[in-house]
């Protein structure tokens, strides 16, 4: 498990990351949200020790974060970079080596991660000959090469096709079955929302939301019924109740947006009472929506 | 120590496959083998233009000079009158130097010489062996008498404890002043490969990558000590190439401390019979000046953003190099002068200019220690130096640090 307690960070008069908590459980994938510059790249190095924090704590199940327990991290760098002479093979095999697994089996898991990430016809390419597409997937395997307990990854999904991307997906979602801890920062809220299991949306260096994505939804100040059809009465009735306000879709069902006291099943039975009702269903609000709201740009 | 070992091994591999390397290799033996030929080269050249000597006047005089001129080492033919004075031209086609014309004025002697280039006149070898002419029409003497009795015999000793003839202590120059070409190229070269590499793991932008697998000293630390190894094996390839090449076998030559000045390898410098103490200085001063300059181009290198700053970056740090450089040939000549054992003591100019003493003097025991005992403070505190500002630079992305940030980056907290 993961523990950022009280974590700060100021770079010159610029204050990056201001009293931020937040708790991995082991094994979960945790997502790192937040707008361009809210501190989640200087968060992560924070953890890896790439950047000392000016005030706070990191522990990892319990113990203070060093040298040696950062052997069993792994990190994939927003900014990508690979050794552009250096072949593919041996260059997962040295970052494997440096993570102190043995020349033997870091060759084995090598090929097992080459193997699984289909770039066996480049296995002895030079990595500058590889398109930036197959680079990103060279440096995941660098990344990961070694089984660390916690793998951070900084935007893993930028640069990549659908087809990669998913390719990946499917990898860490294998990783986190095998019972590496995840931690990873994206813009892409979709892969986010399939992978993770808690977040922490943060902006201008503070936490603004965290929990499981249940936790999160929990705080959403309103609630949301999709309801068809969309006839008079059905309006009628809603227009009831104080606050509540139409999200019109195009397939003629409508999402109503009520106070969160609004009850749900007195509401359904209103409405039954006046029309035959042949969609009610509670809608949750998406992981974007969650976010734009954290970040105060809903 | 697994990850230094690890970190060795790639970075040789890395170093060994690149061209930069290969082509040091082979450029730099060839360097070092046209150097260590140019004493040849050069006699070859200087015998052409200054040892070959034509005479014009009247017999009377051309006949005797020419005999007199021939115990020096000039090569002197008498030729008919000339048009004076002589074209250049007129020079090649009798294939001298220059020309001597001899006449006579109320009973003295008169030499006019036309050379090409008036700098490669012996005119003091050419004015003591006329002199016996002279003093012969002065006087209506004979000059073979004059000759003889003006020859004595000059003997030159050497109260130096080092050198027991000229020969070797010119040997010992000679080789001194090869070395100090390869000292100065080996350090250049390597603080190159230093810079390039760590440059490289910036710009390609692999150093974060880097940073959360190996701690930076240790890979700092290997850098230095393979960018050695290769130094120390391009050394020893240089000067097999050079014996290669040069056609000089390890056992004969002009090098040799006992003095050997012959041995039909006259004018080619041969590195046999090299004192230990000079080797051992050579290595020592070596690792010494190269690891100063090694951990201060891996810092800057560090703060390069872009492989096209290299040169900007690192053109300052190779000006003391080339000041050490110049400051040791200077050194040779006068290797106990002041200014020599005050830049004995002078980091980045020691390592140069110690080794030159080393090599052409007897240096006290106490100086060499001083020096050493400078030059691995120095090692250290440049170390602490460039290793702050490399584990920083290595991770600063974005405009390049100012001089001030540098300064306080060195003298400040790490990391950023």
């Amino acid at each position: 498990m993961l523990v950022v307690e009280s974590v700060r960070k100021t770079f010159g008069g610029t204050v990056a990351v201001r009293d931020l908590s937040f708790t991995i459980p082991g094994g979960s994938t945790f997502g790192l949200l937040g707008p361009n510059g809210a501190g989640k790249t200087t968060t992560m190095r924070i953890i890896l020790g790439i950047v000392l924090a000016d005030g706070g704590t990191l522990t990892w199940n319990g113990a203070r974060i060093d040298e040696r327990v950062r052997t069993r991290f792994g990190y994939l760098p927003e900014e990508r970079g690979l050794y552009g002479r250096m072949r593919v093979r041996d260059q997962v095999v040295y970052f494997a080596r440096l993570h102190g697994v043995g020349k033997t089996d870091a060759e084995r898991r090598t090929d097992e991660w080459i193997e699984q990430l289909d770039l066996r016809s480049y296995a002895n390419d030079a990595c500058s000959e590889l398109s930036k597409g197959n680079q990103q997937k060279v440096q995941v395997a660098c990344a990961a090469v070694h089984h660390p307990d916690l793998l951070i990854l900084d935007e893993p999904f930028s640069g990549l096709d659908p087809v990669n991307a998913t390719m990946l997906l499917t990898l860490l979602e294998e990783l986190r079955r095998k019972g590496a801890t995840l931690v990873l920062s994206s813009h892409e809220m979709w892969q986010l929302e399939r992978l993770c299991t808690d977040f922490c949306i943060i902006a201008h260096g503070q936490a603004r939301a965290r929990g499981t994505l249940a936790e999160l939804r929990a705080d959403w100040p309103s609630k949301r019924i999709r309801i068809a059809p969309s006839s008079e009465a059905v309006r009628g009735v809603i227009a009831a109740i104080p606050e509540a306000r139409a999200m019109p879709s195009g397939d003629g069902a409508v999402t109503y947006e009520f106070p969160l006291a609004t009850d749900a099943a007195a509401l359904l039975r209103a409405l039954v009472g006046v029309e035959a009702i042949t969609e009610f269903q509670p809608i949750e609000p998406s992981l974007q929506e969650l976010y734009l709201r954290a970040v105060g740009a809903a | 120590m697994r990850q230094f070992t690890v970190v060795f091994q790639a970075e040789l591999m890395r170093r060994l496959r690149s061209r930069v390397f290969i082509a040091g290799l082979i450029f730099g033996g060839l360097t070092i083998a046209l150097v260590s030929r140019l004493p040849a080269l050069m006699t070859a050249v200087e015998s052409n233009l200054t040892h070959h000597v034509a005479l014009s006047g009247p017999t009377t005089l051309t006949v005797p000079a020419q005999r007199l001129l021939s115990r020096t080492d000039l090569a002197v033919r008498v030729v008919p009158e000339q048009r004076l004075p002589p074209t250049p031209a007129t020079l090649r086609a009798l294939n001298v130097g220059s020309l001597l014309e001899l006449s006579t004025e109320h009973r003295e002697l008169r030499v006019t010489i036309y050379a090409e280039d008036p700098t490669n006149v012996e005119i003091s070898t050419i004015r003591s062996a006329l002199l016996p002419l002279d003093l012969a029409l002065g006087t209506g003497g004979e000059p073979e008498r004059f000759a003889s009795e003006l020859r004595f015999p000059v003997a030159v000793q050497s109260v130096s404890a080092r050198f027991k003839t000229v020969a070797s202590s010119l040997a010992a120059h000679a080789i001194a002043y090869l070395l100090l070409i390869l000292l100065y190229m080996l350090i250049v070269f390597s603080s190159q490969l230093v810079l390039t590499s760590v440059a490289e793991e910036k710009t390609s932008r692999i150093a974060e990558l880097l940073v959360t697998s190996v701690d930076l000293t240790t890979l700092l630390s290997a850098k230095i000590v393979v960018s050695t190894t290769l130094a120390v094996l391009q050394m020893v390839t240089w000067i097999v190439l050079a014996f290669a090449l040069s056609g000089t076998g390890p056992s004969v030559g002009v090098g040799s401390a006992s003095g050997a000045g012959s041995g039909g390898t006259m004018g080619l410098i041969s590195f046999s019979g090299l004192p230990p103490s000079t080797i051992v200085g050579f290595l020592a001063f070596f690792v010494l000046g190269f690891m100063q300059m090694a951990v201060l181009f891996a810092g800057l290198a560090s703060l390069v953003n872009r492989t096209e700053d290299l040169g900007a970056m690192s053109g300052p740090l190779f000006l003391p190099v080339i000041v050490a450089f110049i400051a040791a040939v200077v050194t040779l000549s006068s290797p106990d002068a002041p200014f020599a054992v005050a830049c004995s003591f002078i980091p980045v100019l020691s390592p140069f200019v110690m080794f030159a003493r080393l090599a052409v003097s007897t240096v006290p025991a106490s100086q060499v220690a001083g020096a050493g005992i400078i030059d691995v403070l120095c090692v250290v505190l440049f170390s602490l130096a460039g290793g702050r500002l490399y584990r920083v630079g290595m991770l600063l992305y974005g405009s390049a640090p100012s001089w001030s940030q540098i300064f306080r980056t060195m003298v400040g907290n790490l990391p950023v």
